[in-house]
């Protein structure tokens, strides 16, 4: 019972864990929103519901790799909570300014299960990250009228290159996600079905709200001058990491074994509304497959590809998110564990520039540091550590 | 002796330009001539609208002047020439206007129906004028300081509030030449606002960038000013759009090429592929398509072709010099011997012993530049020693920052291949452009790499050498071609250019626009009056050996 229950709980606090840590990574926006806050109660409800006794066969002893029959099928009833901290560490060039462990990010999740197949969460995470996109080693710099990059940005305060040099921007970025989410377990019977003869399905309707801070913006909050269209602008003063979305996430599983369990995910997604250089605001659809293996009751490898969709104000497109997320999970005492997951992804229809640079309307503009920035399509390979605790039930020991 | 004659044969060629006196002389030219204007207007002549740079609008010797009467203060009694009102696009206009000669020549210098921004005195910018001096024959208009010279008159060209200041006609709404001296092929298209608002050197910006954008900055309202109405979407090409021409010209480009080699390769700014500049010019062509205008382009000459870059190789004779620009010629006219090219060459990686071809990318010649032969002259005239060309400002001992004297004032060998790649690979966007949209082209480059080839068998060489011949016209540096700045043609050269697009136009358009007459331009005959026309001030004295 314990045993079985550990790893269960292992394998949710990883999905838990690598959750949070995906959007720090990669900033996946709502890739994040899928792995953070969707995915694991999704998973864990596919999970407890597959280790549901099958009929006729509850008085048989289960073998000893067979998973244990738990006490509680489906979603988790009641109140639950989770909470955890977490910092990550960059890689990838982003130059000596920015590498360093990064200040982690506070995660709130509460949730209240009104029966084992529905539940309804509101949760909030933060996560930094330092986007290689923007890579604090130096950036080019444009004014308007000149086709290609004038000179170039030294973001770590020294003199490399100029216009520009001795500047220090300050481009970490937090992000803060606000998620309200109704879980639903649908259990699909058929006697086509192999085996147990029906298949769990979890539907997420999702709402997230998406703001941010970036390290230079002069009222603390995410609000710079930014231009997408380079080498041209405009320069506007936009909320650059706003964004509200709707979500439908649906997870089914493909795999179950005793030590292997497999998801797959798709979300399609709208924003609320556009902003900023959003052209249009058509269904985007994310993908996530969620694999993972379990060598050990209090151990869980995990690794996680996915396809996700990212809409911010300064993309005149989505962006197409490919990522991969390779981690481990250990959990330390009854409530609380430690992850650790590698991560690294980058969209995938990035502009003809590149994307990134600083584009200046006018030369005094780059001595007064009042230059935009084109953030768009961020690339980041970081390192997540990650330190959390949370009631058993969303953890299960 | 030589150094006396050098004074001389300038201070002469510069009494000439300032009196009309010189320089005229009409020969038969072998470019035919036309006295009148049209009188049959064609409809599409009727609002012919021109977007370029320094050479539309009509910029000579590092100035930019419409006003006429303005004095030279480095020789009493001589008077600075306009230069607006000598530009080719000028002469296109006079030629299709449909007007007889004296009247379209006065309309262009009268302020109150002029098609052009006409810059009142001293001008803009510091333009190079005859200098009535034993020691150097040329001179800058303007003395110390040239933001606060005149109570600050370039200074207020940089700035909305004051720009009307600088202009003859600062109301006016007949402005059609929208050529900006220093703008882009890009920023013909975006460019919305100066880089700059002040003539004063930006603090906390490498010297570079401070180069870049100040000359566009510094003309871009006195020519636009007029266009404000359309901010925040102000650029030449919407004001082009604007006046809904029935005509378009379209030349730009030069500063893509002449920034990156002012830089000596640093500034990389402007246009630097083929694929960009075509993009550039296609969307400036389908913009004045969309406002109802036939277009016609222009390529680019090769601008290490110009008088502006001294070849380090020995002149192999007098001759040798009225065809291509030597250092050795204006070292002789100087009287600084040989060896001092020689010394200049060796220090700075410019000889090429194994010869040399220039315009080549594969077999490019090493140059000093007009603004490095000048200072090696006044340097070496003061001081009898060779300045250090890496210093910022050559001094006894100065800290030399070697290479950074490439582009302002030598070329090597190496990168002489570079710029006159970068200059391939833009007249190769703007031939693929013009394919593409079907426009008419002019093939200016041919036109000067004809004359610059010195061969008597190429049409344009033979049509510019028989303006006067023996005297005048080719490519060396004061051989009558080009102004004193070396870049910009002179009188006679815009009128060459002109003749050639009222070529491609009367060809690709069926018009039947009169032909410039080059030679009247020479001597100063097109029009009766002579305030307005005089002769060729950039034209070489007839006793030029």
């Amino acid at each position: 019972m314990l045993g079985s229950l550990a790893r269960r709980s292992a394998a949710a606090a990883a999905f838990a864990i690598a959750v949070s840590s995906l959007p720090a990574l990669a900033d996946n926006g709502t890739g994040d929103v899928l792995q953070n806050q969707i995915l694991p109660g999704a998973n864990n409800a596919i999970k407890s519901a597959m280790d549901k006794p099958k009929p006729g066969k509850v008085a048989q002893a289960p073998p000893v790799s067979q998973q244990p029959v738990g006490p509680q099928i489906g979603l988790p009833t009641g109140f639950t909570y989770q909470a955890d901290l977490s910092s990550a560490y960059p890689y990838g060039n982003i130059g000596t300014y920015g590498k360093g462990w990064l200040m982690g990010g506070g995660d709130l999740s509460f949730a209240y299960g009104f029966n084992s197949t529905t539940r309804f969460v509101a949760s909030m995470y933060q996560l930094q990250h330092w986007p290689q996109g923007f890579n604090t080693g130096t950036a080019p710099v444009y004014l308007q009228g000149f086709r290609n990059p004038v000179g170039c940005a030294d973001l770590s305060g020294g003199n490399a290159c100029g216009p520009g040099a001795g500047r220090n921007i300050n481009v970490a970025t937090k992000d803060t996600f606000n998620v309200l989410m109704l879980e639903k377990l649908f259990l699909i019977k058929s006697d086509k079905i192999p085996g147990p003869g029906e298949i769990p399905i979890v539907v997420s309707p999702v709402y997230v709200a998406r703001s941010g801070l970036i390290g230079f913006a002069p009222n603390h909050n995410d609000v710079v001058p930014f231009t997408y269209d380079l080498p041209d602008g405009p320069v506007e003063n936009i909320p650059v990491r706003t964004a509200q979305y709707y979500s439908v996430a649906i997870t089914l599983p493909f795999l179950k074994t005793p030590k292997m369990f497999g998801t797959f995910t798709v979300a399609p997604q709208w924003l609320v509304h556009t902003a900023g250089a959003n052209s249009g605001n058509s269904m985007q659809v994310g993908q996530v497959l969620y694999l993972e293996y379990t060598p050990l009751k209090n151990t869980t490898l995990f690794f996680e590809p996915q396809s996700a969709r990212d809409y911010l104000p300064t993309d005149p497109y989505p962006e197409h998110l490919i990522a991969y997320f390779l981690g481990v999970s250990q959990r330390m005492t009854k409530y609380a564990f430690v992850q650790l997951v590698l991560n690294s992804g980058a969209p995938t229809n990035l502009g003809p520039d590149g994307v990134t640079g600083i584009k200046c309307l006018t030369v005094q503009q780059a001595i007064n540091n009042a230059c935009g920035l084109a953030i768009g399509g961020l690339k980041a390979t970081q390192l997540q550590l990650q330190f959390g605790i949370g009631s058993p039930s969303v953890f299960p020991l | 002796m030589k150094r006396s004659y050098f004074q001389t044969s300038l201070a002469v060629l510069a009494m000439a330009a300032m009196t009309a006196c010189g320089g005229g002389g009409g020969s038969a030219p072998v470019v035919p001539a036309a006295q009148g204007a049209h009188t049959e207007r064609s409809s599409i002549l009727s609002r012919i609208v021109g977007l370029g740079d320094s050479l539309t609008a009509g910029y000579q010797s590092q100035g930019f002047l419409g006003a006429t009467g303005v004095k030279n203060p480095l020789y009493p009694g001589q008077q600075v020439p306009p230069n607006q009102e000598n530009g080719w696009w000028t002469l296109l206009d006079e030629q299709a206007s449909g007007k007889p000669l004296d009247q379209a020549v006065a309309q262009e210098y009268d302020p109150s129906v002029s098609p052009l921004p006409l810059i009142k005195g001293p001008g803009l910018n510091n333009q190079i004028v005859p200098w009535n001096n034993p020691f150097f024959p040329f001179g800058l208009l303007k003395n110390g300081d040239v933001c606060t010279d005149n109570n600050g008159f370039n200074q207020d060209a940089y700035r909305f509030g004051t720009w009307p200041r600088v202009r003859m006609n600062s109301k006016s709404t007949t402005i059609r030449n929208l050529g900006i001296p220093g703008i882009t092929m890009h920023e013909a298209n975006t460019m919305t606002q100066p880089q700059t608002n002040t003539c004063k050197a930006l603090p906390g910006i490498p010297g570079l960038l401070n180069m870049v954008v100040a000359d566009e900055s510094g003309v871009y309202w006195p020519v636009l000013g007029n266009f404000a109405h359309l901010e925040p979407k102000l650029t030449m090409v919407n004001a082009a759009a604007s006046l809904h021409p029935t005509l378009a010209t379209v030349w730009l480009g030069a500063n893509d090429v002449l920034k990156y080699m002012g830089s000596g390769g640093r500034f990389h700014g402007g246009d630097n592929s083929a694929a960009q500049a075509a993009d550039d010019l296609r969307g400036t062509i389908n913009a004045m398509r969309q406002a109802g205008a036939k277009v016609v382009a222009a390529n680019l000459p090769n601008v290490l072709e110009t008088g502006y870059f001294q070849r380090v190789t020995i002149a192999p004779n007098q001759k040798a010099c009225a065809i291509r620009t030597y250092l050795s010629c204006l070292f002789s006219f100087a009287g600084l011997p040989n060896s001092v090219i020689t010394y200049i060459a060796k220090k700075y990686g410019l000889a090429t012993p194994n010869g040399c071809l220039p315009a080549s990318v594969d077999k490019p010649c090493g140059y000093v530049t007009l603004a490095g032969a000048i200072e090696i002259i006044q340097y070496f005239g003061l001081s009898g020693q060779i300045p250090d060309l890496d210093c910022a400002n050559p001094a006894p001992h100065c800290k030399a920052v070697p290479g950074s004297g490439l582009g302002g004032n030598y070329i090597t060998p190496e990168f002489a291949g570079k710029v006159q790649s970068l200059n391939d690979a833009i007249n190769q966007g703007i031939d693929d452009a013009a394919t593409q949209t079907r426009t008419p082209l002019v093939d200016v480059q041919a036109i000067f790499h004809g004359i610059a080839s010195g061969n008597p068998n190429n049409p344009y060489f033979r049509a510019a050498a028989s303006i006067n011949p023996g005297v005048c016209c080719t490519l060396g540096y004061l051989y009558g071609m080009l102004s004193f700045d070396g870049l910009h043609p002179s009188n006679t050269g815009y009128a060459l250019i002109a003749y050639d697009f009222i070529a491609t136009i009367n060809k690709a358009y069926g018009t039947h626009i009169p032909e410039v007459d080059v030679t009247a331009a020479y001597g100063g005959t097109r029009c009766s009056n002579p305030k307005y026309c005089f002769p060729d001030p950039y034209a070489p004295p007839n006793d030029i050996p």
